[in-house]
């Protein structure tokens, strides 16, 4: 599956020893592999990426694998 | 393990466990948080010090001991910390001796001290709430592998006295299974973590090995085949529990590798998720898994457990919501000591709850991952609706209430059926001496049950007769040899009927012995409480049936040759 830009709220996930989540416009909730600036959490973001296979402990929601997380 | 002769006292108190809940080293409620370190002071100073004086001298409010201690300065006070008190204390003159107090009860003849002392364990609430410490009581696990699919498990100083066997790391281009995120450490804590080291917290199965299989990255994911690869490695290594404190979406190479591992009998543990909603993520949904939901402390589902079908069992898995109300464990962290007590939350927490208390019925004797689930269905706590439902499966996790089934419930009956099996097949046969081959045909069966009431010194061959004779080989470290095919049949009968059988001395043994271990292997049929390695469903279930058989009618013919050879002497 090819890259694609997500837009939502990025938060921080108190799950295990933590991760990252977007909460997309369309109420998704995606789990954040990849690099993610901590300062963004809290506000909303375009991430770019694509939607992954991989397993996790933080369990919230699909996969997500990031290239990049800007500011909207 | 520190303080190993209170350790070694476990199994003696295994029955004072199944009794009831009124048992030492229990904290009296569930969620209290003392203080780590707050406790009662004994303080003995010099004879004829007066209360004033061992004031002025200590600094302290203290108090006489009891009505009659003033002859002996033997005083009490509540302290913030008692080790720095004791230390401080040791360096005043007229001060004898001092220390924490000491809960010394008395359990039917066996005297116990406070278990564990563990300084952090009063704020785990979660080890109260499931009764860690009837399975502490039980072995601890004792001989069994659970293996952690996790991030990795480092040694933090809490895991000093656990077993760690070498791990392997699957994670491309990361050499070891050491945990470079903390929540494949903190799983293991809650499994094993060293109990009564006088350091930290408890665990669940403290005499469990951990097989560290690091198959998340540093950064907390993995791919399907890293975790496959997995759980490949620890049925391969003679892991019989699985933990799986992760998930993700449908991966049949996992959900194979997660099958594959219960047919060769390992236990296949998995967290449900942590979407706060309906529909449980894999592998927890897998059949084969046992999927767990997560409670906080106020025993109700916690708001981010995921629910649904596929959920067997909840456990606790904590709610930071509430102060103290997440799982504190010992583990990795970045700071300058390296590591942490952190409380965390998620189903990944709960899951390691029940991977422990698997740990601890397989050491206590179960013999089969179906086994196991039966024993923590019958004794899990009925939460939500009644019966088993969506987000609690078949209630909250209770390590206690299951040994009581399995130590009070089932190996009576086992010992009852081995002793009813033998006099009436022996009495058919026309053999003498039946009370004796019924009384080894109930201690093969169910095991010296009532052996753990008596005030004798710890040893394993105390723990062997406490069991099933079928079940001997957990507590000899080969697991596997317990679910040989070949252990569990008429093997050892044949040979005992063979050599000892038509002889006068030893002929009720080989009888005895027969119609213990049939009635044991024809119990394990029906109930599906033995698993021959290789044989599944029905191959399994008509091999033990067919052996237990056998084993019978060997009882039958050892009374048949009592009984010839009476009628030719006579």
């Amino acid at each position: 599956m090819g890259e694609r830009e997500f837009t939502g709220t990025l938060q921080r996930a108190d799950l295990g020893t933590g991760g990252y989540l977007l909460l997309d416009d369309q109420g998704e909730r995606w789990q954040l592999d990849g690099d993610v600036p901590a300062e963004l959490v809290g506000r909303r973001v375009r991430v770019t990426g694509r939607v992954g296979t991989g397993f996790g402990f933080v369990m919230a929601g699909p996969v997500l694998e990031v290239r990049r997380v800007r500011a909207e | 393990m520190r303080g190993s002769p209170l350790l070694g006292l476990l199994p003696l108190l295994s029955w004072t466990a199944a009794c009831g809940p009124a048992a030492p080293g229990e904290a009296p409620v569930p969620g209290a948080s003392t203080p780590p370190g707050q406790g009662l002071l004994v303080v003995d100073l010099v004879d004829g010090t007066s209360l004033d004086e061992a004031r002025a001298r200590t600094g302290l409010d203290l108090r006489w001991a009891t009505a009659r201690s003033e002859d002996e300065a033997l005083a009490v006070v509540e302290v913030a910390d008692l080790p720095a008190e004791v230390a401080r204390l040791e360096q005043v003159a007229g001060v004898e001796a001092v220390e924490p107090s000491v809960t010394m009860e008395a359990l039917g003849l066996v005297p116990t001290l406070r278990y564990p002392d563990d300084p952090l364990y009063a704020q785990q609430w979660n080890l109260r709430t499931v009764d860690a410490p009837a399975g502490w009581r039980a072995g601890g696990g004792v001989g069994v592998t659970v293996a952690v699919v996790d991030t990795g498990v480092s040694r933090v100083p809490d895991l000093g006295g656990t077993v760690l066997l070498e791990g392997v790391s699957f994670v491309p281009g990361r050499g070891t299974a050491d945990d470079d995120n903390g929540h494949g450490t903190h799983v293991a804590g809650t499994i094993a973590q060293t109990t009564n080291n006088g350091l930290g917290v408890a665990g669940v199965a403290p005499r469990a090995r951990i097989l560290p299989l690091k198959a998340l990255s540093g950064a907390g994911f993995g791919q399907s085949e890293w975790i496959a690869s997995a759980i490949d490695e620890a049925a391969d290594q003679g892991a019989q529990v699985i933990n799986l404190s992760l998930g993700g979406g449908r991966s049949k190479v996992i959900e194979v590798a997660v099958q594959k591992a219960a047919e060769r009998g390992v236990l296949v543990v998995a967290a449900a998720g942590n979407s706060g909603r309906e529909g449980v993520g894999w592998p927890a949904r897998s059949p084969h898994a046992l999927g767990v939901s997560a409670t906080g402390p106020d025993d109700t589902l916690a708001p981010y457990s995921t629910w649904g079908e596929g959920v067997d069992l909840s456990a606790p898995g904590g709610d930071k919501r509430k102060a103290g109300g997440g799982i504190l464990q010992d583990t990795v962290d970045g700071g300058k000591d390296g590591h942490a007590f952190k409380e965390l939350q998620g189903t990944s927490m709960a899951t390691p709850h029940v991977a422990g208390a698997a740990a601890v019925l397989l050491g206590a004797g179960a013999g089969s991952p179906a086994h196991v689930r039966a024993l923590l269905d019958a004794g899990a706590v009925d939460l939500g609706e009644p019966g088993p439902d969506p987000r609690y499966g078949q209630g909250r996790l209770d390590v206690g209430a299951s040994l009581r089934r399995l130590l009070l419930v089932e190996r009576p009956s086992l010992a009852a059926l081995g002793a009813g099996l033998a006099f009436a097949l022996a009495s058919f046969g026309g053999m003498r001496r039946k009370g004796l081959v019924a009384a080894t045909a109930a201690a093969v069966a169910g095991g010296l049950f009532f052996l753990p009431l008596l005030p004798l010194p710890p040893a394993t061959w105390l723990d062997l007769l406490g069991r099933p004779l079928l079940s001997w080989p957990h507590l000899l470290g080969g697991a596997r040899l317990a679910s040989n095919p070949l252990w569990l049949s008429a093997a050892l009968p044949a040979l005992l009927t063979f050599v000892a059988g038509p002889t006068r001395a030893f002929g009720w043994l080989a009888a005895g012995v027969s119609a213990g271990v049939g009635a044991h292997l024809l119990h394990g049929a029906v109930t599906g409480s033995l698993d021959p390695l290789w044989l599944s469903g029905a191959a399994g279930t008509g091999w033990l049936a067919v052996n237990g058989v056998l084993c019978l009618l060997f009882t039958v013919a050892v009374a048949g040759v009592d009984r010839l050879d009476r009628q030719r002497r006579a």
